[in-house]
């Protein structure tokens, strides 16, 4: 099967999700979040397979969204939690609450970004 | 008159005198019977017989002594008259030849004389008897004087006895007044028994406030002390010893003492005004031996009755002096041994007393002078605050690089004028130069924790739209260098200096998070040119308006510190160095090994200002010395800054004239060189 992999970004800085969008949007489906409520609802309408997500969001944390979001779904979705904030969140305690991979903003170099992605998503079958 | 024998022919009769005749009797005695004792005025002896006459004249002048005697004889001559004369003290001699007119005119004379001396005689009598009187008189008024004289002399004896029997009250008095211990109140009272036969030592028992009972005596010059170790009652319900007389304490005495005590007289002393200050179980008596009989000692008994006010007051009195010494000397032990300085100060600030740790200059000066070696009050003393309340008065002054905090409580409150007014203070001065310290760092802290973490907070919500620039131009780079109708123009360029841009407020928020992360880090091995390079553009503002050189050149010797603190101090000094000097001044920042000494590196910034006055360059190193207005400078960056480089191993030194500016050298040892 070769249908588009879907990519959900949540994060409320519209600069980020531009930015993310121009660099997948040739290989996947991207949607866009601005904040957890949206994000929550487009997870379980869309069920993408990687999602980055902010962990300062307006109303809800990122955190809070995993936590908020089934198992099921999460089953055959990588998240990746992007985050400015790195108080307290490093790769392990990521991990702990469900994310696969923690990247700091800001990013160094989007591609960069781009490659780990990549990588996460072919461990998916 | 008298005629003895016979007639002369002459007429010898006259009317004045009475004459008898005798012719024959010699016998005068028989002859004075005759005349019944009357004793004539003359009496003549004319007898034949001249030894017969005058043997009759002789024994009628013993028997009539005041007779005038005559003798007549037939013929007189020079020894007849010697005899007369001589022998029986006749006045005249007569003989044949006198006429009577001889006879008339010598007893005319005889009788005269008679007569005189008969009034003579009478006087004398007269005299004798007044004499006698006078004698009598004289004698009985010799007496009454001696009588009166002796009265005199015992009344003054008794008075003199009297006196010096008070002057030796008086004199005990003095001396039990001035003694300054027990010892010496003892010897007085030893003093005194030693004039009484069979009396004793004495011996003083006294107890305090504790259970404790001691005897007190002196010996050969010493005084003895003991505690009595046997439980000994004074109380009063048992009425033995709170009495004067003799209820058995040699027996006590003796167990003691482990001698033979003779009975002992117990005077007990009334001490109120210990009791008033230890309670009533403070109790003291008086043991004295008596080895006279009960009535020889009378007189010793009353001289003690009479002294025993003194006693008791002296024994109060000494009991008294040693409790408050003992006191005052825990007192002044605890006042010196105090932690703060303490003094008494009045409103001039006369010092009036101080604990130990208050004087470094000993001598009555006042308190500015003393403690703070000043010439004026330290401002901020409470002291100035002159005002009439009562409560507690607290100032902060600095000393040195001393911070002290005064509290001054007013302890004496006078009328002046109308007000009540504290005159004096005690002053306690609290060293608050740590603690003050400490808080002002912890407020520091906070502020900069508080700063932090609002930097923090910015720093983060800058990140997010600079993370979104960066990415996005990063990703038109790629697309537009991919895009060949687009290469050759400077897009490709303009971006890549869009995303360097970005790049570099990246970096800039990035630093000026770590600069103002409260969490304390680890001491790193880096180089002093990197933590420069980190620190400057965080003071792109206040540099902005100098000039300024850089020349880094210890990059590859590491020091050993928190990277943050000693970006701090940087960024102080750089700070300092630019509002030292007014626009456009120049300032020179750089990095090299020690000229002494190789194992160090030296951070130095030079500006160009007019330098740090001399008159402070002493203090600048001070906490809270500021010369900015109150509010704008802490006064801790520069303290805060050598205590942070000498934590590290490091040390800060100026450099400053008015010419030259102030140049500021950092040293740190090196740790390690990377090559």
């Amino acid at each position: 099967m070769n249908e588009l992999k879907k990519i959900l970004i949540v994060d409320d800085e519209p600069l980020v999700r531009r930015s993310l969008r121009r660099v997948f949007h040739e290989k996947f489906l991207i949607f866009e979040a601005e904040d957890g409520l949206a994000g929550i609802k487009l997870w379980k309408e869309e069920k993408p397979n990687l999602v980055f997500l902010d962990i300062l969001l307006p109303g809800m944390t990122g955190p809070e969204i995993l936590k908020g979001i089934d198992l099921e779904l999460k089953n055959n979705c990588k998240v990746i939690l992007i985050s400015a904030y790195t108080g307290g969140y490093n790769l392990e305690s990521a991990k702990n609450i469900g994310a696969d991979l923690f990247i700091a903003k800001p990013f160094e170099n989007i591609f960069e970004v781009k490659e780990q992605a990549e990588i996460l998503l072919k461990e998916m079958v | 008159m008298l005629w003895v024998g016979n007639l002369p022919t002459q007429r010898v009769e006259n009317s004045t005198y009475k004459l008898l005749v005798i012719s024959e009797i010699t016998n005068a005695s028989e002859i004075l019977e005759c005349l019944q004792g009357n004793q004539p005025e003359i009496v003549v002896s004319a007898l034949t017989d001249l030894n017969e006459s005058i043997k009759f004249l002789l024994e009628f002048s013993h028997k009539s002594p005041s007779s005038i005697r005559f003798l007549k004889v037939s013929l007189l001559t020079e020894s007849i008259l010697k005899t007369g004369l001589n022998q029986a003290q006749v006045m005249a001699v007569f003989d044949e030849k006198d006429s009577s007119e001889r006879y008339f005119r010598l007893f005319k004379k005889a009788i005269a004389e008679n007569s005189f001396l008969q009034t003579k005689r009478k006087l004398l009598v007269e005299s004798k008897r007044q004499l006698r009187e006078f004698e009598s008189l004289n004698q009985s008024l010799k007496s009454i004087v001696e009588e009166r004289t002796q009265h005199i002399e015992n009344s003054r004896a008794e008075e003199d006895e009297k006196l010096n029997k008070s002057r030796n009250f008086v004199r005990f008095i003095k001396e039990m007044s001035m003694t300054l211990s027990f010892e010496e109140y003892l010897l007085v009272l030893r003093k005194e028994l030693r004039k009484f036969q069979g009396i004793g030592e004495p011996y003083l028992i006294y107890r305090l406030s504790d259970r404790r009972v001691f005897v007190l005596h002196v010996q050969y010059g010493q005084s003895l002390e003991s505690l009595l170790v046997e439980s000994f009652n004074f109380s009063s319900e048992n009425r033995e010893f709170n009495q004067l007389g003799f209820f058995g304490l040699e027996k006590i005495l003796a167990n003691h003492f482990g001698r033979p005590f003779m009975r002992t007289l117990t005077i007990p002393l009334e001490i109120q005004m210990t009791q008033s200050l230890q309670g009533s179980s403070a109790l003291a008596i008086l043991g004295i031996e008596v080895s006279t009989t009960e009535k020889k000692a009378l007189p010793f008994l009353d001289f003690i009755s009479e002294r025993a006010q003194i006693l008791n007051i002296c024994a109060d009195r000494l009991l008294l002096e040693n409790e408050y010494f003992r006191s005052s000397y825990r007192w002044e032990k605890t006042f010196d041994g105090l932690r703060d300085p303490i003094a008494i100060v009045d409103v001039d600030y006369h010092v009036l007393r101080a604990n130990k740790k208050f004087f470094q200059i000993s001598g009555q000066k006042k308190c500015f002078e003393t403690f703070a070696g000043k010439t004026e009050p330290c401002f901020g003393c409470p002291l100035q605050n002159k005002s009439s309340e009562k409560g507690l008065e607290q100032g902060t002054i600095n000393i040195g690089t001393k911070v002290f905090k005064v509290n001054s409580y007013p302890i004496s409150i006078d009328r002046i004028a109308t007000e009540m007014k504290a005159t004096n203070f005690v002053n306690q001065y609290v060293d608050i130069t740590q603690s003050r310290e400490l808080y002002l760092r912890m407020l520091q802290s906070e502020k900069i924790g508080a700063l932090g973490l609002l930097a923090g907070n910015i720093a983060h919500e800058l990140n997010n739209p600079l993370t979104g620039l960066r990415s996005l131009t990063q990703v038109l780079i790629q697309e537009v260098s991919q895009n060949s109708s687009l290469q050759k123009s400077s897009l490709v360029s303009d971006l890549i200096e869009i995303e360097k841009a970005t790049e570099r407020s990246q970096k800039i928020i990035y630093n000026l998070l770590e600069f103002s992360t409260e969490e304390s880090t680890e001491r790193k091995k880096i180089s002093l040119d990197e933590i420069v390079q980190r620190t400057l553009p965080l003071l792109k503002t206040s540099l902005h308006n100098h000039r300024y050189v850089l020349d880094l050149q210890t990059a590859s010797n590491l020091v050993s510190v928190e990277p943050q603190m000693i970006q701090q101090v940087v960024f102080n000094l750089i700070n300092n160095a630019c509002q030292a000097m007014n626009n456009k001044g120049s300032l020179f920042i750089s990095t090299c090994l020690s000229v002494q000494s190789k194992l160090e590196v030296q951070l130095i910034i030079q500006d160009s200002g007019s330098g740090i006055p001399i008159e402070i360059q002493d203090r600048i190193f001070e906490p809270f010395f500021t010369t900015k207005k109150e509010g704008v400078g802490t006064g801790l960056g520069l303290s805060f800054a050598k205590k942070v480089v000498e934590k590290y191993g490091g040390s800060i030194c100026f450099e400053s004239s008015a010419k030259e500016g102030t140049r500021f050298i950092v040293s740190f040892p090196v740790v390690e060189k990377n090559e």
